[in-house]
């Protein structure tokens, strides 16, 4: 190997190195012209590791490796390691299909199980999510493939369903009429769809009913705190009773 | 001093250390000078119905409770407050109270209320400070189905065909609509989409708010209606000052295709 060989592969290295994130970020800044978020990611992603494979592959040519010696021990290594790593193509694979159906984009609110999150970056093997509370939770791809999730974000309007109990002495029709003036007075709640009252059944403690309304997403939070403030404010005013379940308790006789 | 046309928008002059009160309907508005800066209080309440105008500048009344403050620094403030209006930042879905019908061939005007914004400028040249609703509008969805469609606000309306019946209220602004209805079958008005954001203010004598007037025409066998935005204010309403730019300009052709799906029946 003479000195010439490898300032050439220095070189090289040199251009690869600074070439791949320079390419990638132009890549990444074109794609989202005309794509979104994840999309240019993964093409930024793509050219980033190609112009890195390629790169080390005129590196160890200009060396004076082998390539045919070097793919062929790549081919027996790439058997060991598939043998290894079934868990991580799963996920690649996985990863692919989450990229190709997008049940959800990086920004959105995807609860799974019981983690509810944001979505930060949707890669080869994971999905990262950042918490209401701030805690950075990484998802294996497989994972989200097999099981349930739900994306919180994906429609603009969402309904809330609040339940209330009411005494059995209270008149229905009255205090269904109470409830629709609380969801129209509330700036929160969208006129249209309009709001639900439905019979939910005769309870332990009273008569069980169900409020849904209908709010912007961006509210849904305001809808939920300020129609149930709404609803025990109007019912407080009004005399109507909101019942809870009353516990007796009897004292066993002393023994003497 | 007064605001213009008898209405609360207008130039005011303050001095440092003076506060100005504005009542406008559910609104209650002051703006604090200090020497180096304003103070904007704002308290809104939930009776839109409320048609109490009053301004107060410079006034001795002290702050509510529960007022919702911003302040704004400048190196030295001048003694200019200027107020000005401006239509709702997103449609606004007007149903009359009461379903409301044109028969075929008739041509009727009608007269519908939308929610104002109240903006607030200080110096000169004006410096833009904030801007804030009358009250909050409630929400509404318009759209084929729960998926797809436009957030507006929605606001009833008692539709009134005579402008003499209008209850004018300050922080509501009148638009007339000029109904033909051209096909021979009743035209049946459930709600209709106000452009809000494509309109501009003008405020006229008596302090009473003005849209641009609108035309809805309905002609032989449409099922849809197809609505114009007038030049200019309509001129129901005297001599008319232009208070308020529409916040979105409406482009060229654009009108009828964008109106013909705002519009509903």
């Amino acid at each position: 190997m003479e000195l010439l060989d490898l300032i050439r592969a220095g070189v090289l290295a040199l251009i690869g190195l600074v070439a791949a994130p320079l390419l990638g970020r132009l890549v990444h800044r074109v794609v989202l012209k005309y794509t979104d978020v994840q999309r240019a990611m993964i093409a930024r992603r793509i050219v980033f590791y190609t112009i890195l494979v390629l790169t080390l592959v005129s590196v160890l040519r200009e060396l004076g490796f082998s390539l045919t010696v070097l793919l062929g021990a790549a081919g027996i290594l790439s058997v060991a390691i598939g043998f290894a790593s079934q868990t991580s193509v799963s996920n690649l694979i996985s990863g692919l299909f989450l990229i190709g159906e997008k049940p959800f984009v990086i920004g959105d609110i995807i609860t799974v199980g019981t983690t509810t999150g944001e979505v930060l970056s949707i890669d080869m093997l994971s999905v990262k999510l950042r918490t209401f509370d701030n805690l950075y939770v990484r998802i294996p791809n497989q994972m989200l493939i097999q099981t349930e999730f739900t994306n919180v974000s994906r429609f603009p309007i969402r309904r809330y369903d609040m339940q209330v109990s009411v005494a059995y002495k209270e008149e229905l029709t009255r205090i269904q009429k109470l409830l629709f003036d609380i969801s129209a007075a509330n700036p929160y709640a969208l006129e249209d769809p309009a709001p639900l009252v439905i019979f939910l059944g005769y309870g332990e403690s009273g008569i069980n009913l169900q409020l849904s309304v209908w709010g912007l997403r961006e509210n849904y939070l305001l809808l939920r705190n300020s129609i149930a403030s709404d609803v025990k404010r109007v019912f407080d005013g009004q005399g109507v009773e909101i019942p809870f379940p009353h516990r007796m308790l009897v004292r066993a006789p002393t023994k003497r | 001093m007064l605001g213009m046309d008898d209405g609360w928008w207008g130039n005011y002059e303050l001095d440092i250390g003076e506060r100005a009160r504005w009542r406008i309907g559910p609104l209650q508005l002051y703006v604090e000078r200090r020497r180096a800066e304003w103070i904007v209080h704002s308290l809104s309440s939930d009776d839109s119905r409320d048609a109490l105008c009053e301004i107060e500048v410079p006034t001795r009344s002290p702050l509510p409770d529960c007022v919702e403050s911003h302040r704004f620094v400048q190196r030295a403030t001048g003694g200019r407050v200027t107020l000005s209006g401006r239509l709702a930042d997103r449609p606004v879905v007007i149903k009359p109270a009461i379903p409301l019908s044109v028969p075929g061939g008739e041509e009727v005007t009608l007269y519908v209320g939308s929610p104002v914004w109240v903006q607030v400028a200080v110096g000169d040249p004006p410096v833009h400070l904030l801007e804030i609703p009358s009250h909050r509008a409630s929400d509404t969805w318009v759209g084929p189905n729960t998926r797809e469609g436009e957030a507006c606000y929605g606001s009833r309306t008692l539709a009134q065909v005579d402008f003499a019946d209008c209850t004018i209220r300050p922080h509501r602004a009148i638009t007339e609509v000029e109904v033909r209805n051209k096909a021979a079958d009743t035209l049946v008005i459930e709600q209709i989409q106000l452009p809000a954001p494509l309109l501009a203010l003008y405020g006229g004598n008596g302090g009473v708010l003005w849209t641009q007037s609108m035309t809805l025409t309905r002609d032989h066998r449409e099922h849809a209606a197809r609505l114009t935005i007038g030049p200019a204010a309509p001129t129901t309403g005297g001599a008319l000052h232009r208070i308020g730019e529409p916040r979105k300009a409406v482009e060229g052709n654009m009108i009828a295709q964008v109106f013909n799906r705002l519009w509903n029946f």
